[in-house]
């Protein structure tokens, strides 16, 4: 009986001697909005990468719309329709932000030897298809007056969306963001939060590890919280701001008291 | 990254001027050795553009690409003299036998990355050589393989043929080629795949994380790369008829690699700049006492510290401060 | 049997010389973070130098070992400032150019002011010694024995002394380094001193037995680069086994099947090991 889009049981990843992620099963539903919190070193990020398949997990498995996705490579799981944008932003820094968009859709495109080289029906409309993608992208994330800029010169904040904007050119089911208002400002984390609502409003599924209580509390429908790669709890905000072992893993046992 | 130029742009009519400058060029030089010289930079300047795919445009340094020239030289020239055949199907089956060999060494080879990669294909380069210098009974050996004759003519209706015994002949073959070369590679860079490619070199992790394979991507421009120095190898071997375990040392591989560089790696003209100017110079200072190595080693060091992107870098940065003006 | 140990001993002269090359070539890898290409230009460099110092000015062996020892660091600092040092924040692919360039300019130099040829040492150290059947010259003993005792001292230079502390501590975390105040430039100066010393005394040590040509920097580099990477790029030990390791294999298979293929042989270990382990033995990621 399958619970949602992505379901994961029993998880854990070792690196090792070291336990990162232990025995943690939780599904997320489609077309809500999940977070994941806990303190620094909880195996969020990790998560992430075992989900998405850049770390194999140890044991456990990953499903995503009723099949197995465990161990897949990275680029498979893309294809799959799980789209992520990392902690670190990373976009190619060194081309235009109108470029960066482009080869986001690139997965959905055959891109082969032949049509390249003969100019093919097929590969004109391909060519289309991405630039239009790009379009409707650019729009939707906001950077339409940055379009020819070179994306390593724009904001902290003016990346992070464009590295959203390059998961979302993917058409992906479910969008993974890792800490998306990591390095930037109260103004801008409101700006980035509407962000998220609008793409909520599309049908795609929103995974966020995030750090800030506010943006952490404010925007998902259900919270987990991790501390040392176990589920300490999972439930609704409030549920969860609530919860004794939540503020113990933040703050420690004498606050909780 | 370009966007499409303009059909009658400035820099379309200069390579339009330049290719009917190529063409025409046998009817008013008829120096044997100028037309040596052009022919050199044509087949160096072929085997230097396909090094810049893999290269230039996806970042991986691939230091075996002199020994696939090598083989693609040598499997033409075993398939003409040992089996007796022609030299077009010869031409097609080295290139085939060629790249079926970069795909054995390719597929493990691209598991490693950066440095390793470097260096595990330089080890393969050297490898090739010593079993091309070795395997006298096969290759020749240090000795080489001799007599390796030009192409046969090509027959045309109305009982005309193309004959490849002129110095102008071989020159048109071997430049038509270089256009092929030259076309086909640009169509790839211009296209999704070319942009593929170019995300594996910006970021591989990124790239896989946006759903493309990095090591299909990363083996198909390694086989590409790896048909064309086949090819030009295949021309090399019909035009001087003899061949020895140099041709396939790694020394070729690193003036590959310095013509890239001095013309300026992943761009199209750069190969051909690089190629073109230090064939030149090096055919001009043949007989000379010149230690030529020293000099291309003193450059290569300044254009890295000073002059990042080569002469193209270069004269780009020189074209955008003009045009700020 | 004494055909087998005459190789293994063999083998464990080249390994002892090998081990000092990719010993000099993993001290500069661990500080720069990128190979140095150079390293076999410089080691041949050395040989030339003590091959001059004793033919010409007659001095005695290890005197001018030692001296070929200090000019090589002194070369070695001028070519991490001018060259590695500028280059030290862009891609690995510019050093790497560069320091092809260093090559082609030691090289083609070798070439061109001591010509072609190879030069051999005037006899010293020729004392054979026959034991248990097998033959042995003093000097392949002297070899092992100034190597291991070379690799002690800088161990014992690395674990005991606070520059060596320094060391490790930059070639761990540069910038944690920084921080703490530690003098980065000069770190990377005397390493590099320090890396082609060793490449030095490694050549001028072979040099009287394999003579001193322009070009025996090439296989040599080509091997301690195999070393470097079998044993895991930055690793100390992995240096050490993995010198001794090819030495052994390129003595055993040279003495059991051809030379013209040992350096086949060594590649292909090389590669065979890195399809495996695409990260070398020894190495982390």
């Amino acid at each position: 009986m399958s619970q949602g889009l992505l379901e994961a049981k029993g998880i854990c990843k070792d690196f090792g001697g070291l336990r990162a992620i232990d025995d943690l099963d939780f599904y997320i539903r489609e077309g809500e909005i999940f977070s994941i919190i806990g303190p620094n070193g909880s195996g969020k990020t990790t998560l992430f990468n075992v989900i998405t398949g850049f770390y194999p997990a140890t044991k456990g498995t990953v499903i995503f719309g009723g099949e197995d996705i465990t161990n897949l490579k990275p680029f498979t799981i893309a294809q799959r329709g799980i789209a992520r944008t990392f902690q670190l932003t990373t976009v190619f820094t060194r081309d235009t932000v109108f470029d960066n968009l482009i080869i986001g859709h690139r997965l959905r495109i055959r891109a082969g030897l032949w049509g390249a080289i003969f100019g093919s029906q097929r590969a004109k409309e391909e060519g289309r298809k991405c630039r239009e993608k790009a379009e409707e992208v650019l729009e939707f994330i906001g950077l339409a007056r940055e379009k020819n800029m070179i994306a390593g010169n724009l904001t902290q904040e003016a990346q992070k969306r464009l590295s959203i904007g390059m998961a979302l050119a993917t058409d992906p089911k479910l969008l993974l963001l890792d800490e998306p208002t990591g390095g930037v400002n109260l103004q801008e984390i409101s700006s980035l939060i509407s962000l998220i609502e609008k793409i909520r409003h599309k049908k795609v599924t929103v995974c966020i590890i995030e750090h800030k209580m506010k943006v952490a509390m404010d925007i998902p429908d259900r919270i987990m919280v991790l501390n040392y790669g176990r589920k300490v709890t999972e439930g609704s905000p409030r549920e969860v701001s609530q919860d004794k072992r939540v503020i113990e893993a933040y703050l420690g046992r004498s606050h909780a008291a | 990254m370009e966007t499409p130029a303009k059909l009658f742009s400035t820099r379309n009519l200069i390579i339009l001027l330049l290719i009917i400058f190529a063409f025409t060029i046998p009817f008013y030089v008829t120096s044997r050795f100028i037309l040596h010289i052009l022919i050199m930079c044509c087949i160096w300047a072929m085997a230097a553009t396909s090094m810049n795919l893999i290269m230039g445009y996806t970042g991986q340094v691939n230091l075996a690409h002199g020994a696939f020239f090598g083989i693609g030289a040598y499997s033409a020239g075993l398939l003409i003299l040992k089996l007796g055949i022609n030299f077009w199907p010869a031409l097609i089956l080295a290139c085939a036998i060629t790249v079926f060999l970069g795909l054995l060494i390719g597929l493990p080879a691209l598991r490693t990355k950066g440095s390793y990669f470097a260096i595990g294909t330089m080890c393969f380069n050297v490898i090739v050589t010593v079993i091309i210098d070795s395997w006298e009974d096969l290759t020749g050996g240090a000795r080489g393989l001799l007599g390796i004759p030009r192409p046969p003519p090509i027959p045309l209706p109305f009982g005309k043929e193309i004959t490849f015994t002129s110095m102008a002949a071989n020159y048109y073959l071997i430049l038509v080629s270089l256009l092929l070369t030259i076309l086909i590679i640009y169509r790839i860079v211009h296209s999704m795949l070319g942009r593929t490619f170019m995300a594996i070199r910006g970021n591989e992790e990124l790239a896989e994380s946006l759903g493309m394979s990095a090591m299909r991507a990363k083996l198909l421009s390694f086989l590409i790369s790896t048909f064309f120095a086949a090819w030009a190898g295949v021309l090399y071997a019909g035009y001087i008829g003899f061949l020895s375990p140099e041709i396939s040392d790694y020394h070729v591989t690193f003036e590959l690699l310095i013509f890239c560089l001095i013309g300026g790696l992943g761009t199209m003209a750069g190969p051909l700049i690089g190629a073109f100017i230090l064939t030149v110079i090096s055919e001009l200072l043949h007989g000379i006492a010149f230690p030529r190595l020293v000099a291309y080693g003193f450059i290569l060091i300044i254009i890295m510290v000073c002059l990042r992107g080569g002469i193209t870098g270069g004269v780009r940065m020189l074209w955008l401060s003009f045009r700020r003006r | 049997m004494a055909l087998f140990i005459q190789q293994v001993l063999n083998g464990i002269m080249l390994g002892s010389v090998y081990s000092l090359v990719a010993l000099g070539l993993t001290l500069e890898y661990g500080i720069l973070h990128i190979p140095n290409f150079a390293h076999g230009a410089l080691y041949m460099f050395g040989a030339y130098i003590t091959f001059l110092i004793v033919t010409s000015l007659g001095l005695n062996f290890w005197l001018a070992m030692v001296m070929a020892m200090i000019a090589l660091a002194l070369i070695g600092v001028i070519v991490e400032r001018l060259v590695y040092r500028p280059l030290m924040l862009e891609s690995p692919l510019s050093s790497f150019i560069a320091a092809i360039g260093l090559i082609f300019i030691f090289v083609d130099g070798a070439l061109n002011i001591f010509g072609p040829d190879f030069k051999r040492f005037p006899p010293m150290h020729t004392q054979v010694l026959h034991v248990l059947g097998i033959t042995i010259t003093s000097q392949r003993i002297i070899i092992v024995v100034v190597t291991i005792s070379l690799i002690v001292l800088l161990h014992l230079f690395i674990k005991k002394t606070t520059m060596g502390a320094t060391i490790e501590a930059t070639a761990q975390d540069r910038e944690g380094a920084q921080l703490m105040g530690i003098n980065i430039k000069r770190v990377r100066m005397i390493v590099f001193a320090l890396g082609t010393a060793l490449a030095a005394a490694a050549a001028a040590l072979i040099a009287p037995i394999h003579l001193v040509h322009p070009g025996m920097g090439g296989p040599v580099i080509l091997k301690a680069f195999v070393i470097l990477i079998l044993g895991g790029m930055g690793s100390i030990p992995g240096a050490i086994i993995g010198g001794f390791i090819m030495g052994l294999v390129e003595s055993l298979s040279g003495g059991y099947i051809s030379t013209s293929y040992n350096e086949v042989f060594a590649f292909g270990v090389l590669v065979t090991v890195l399809a495996i382990r695409p990260t070398g033995l020894f190495g982390a990621k």
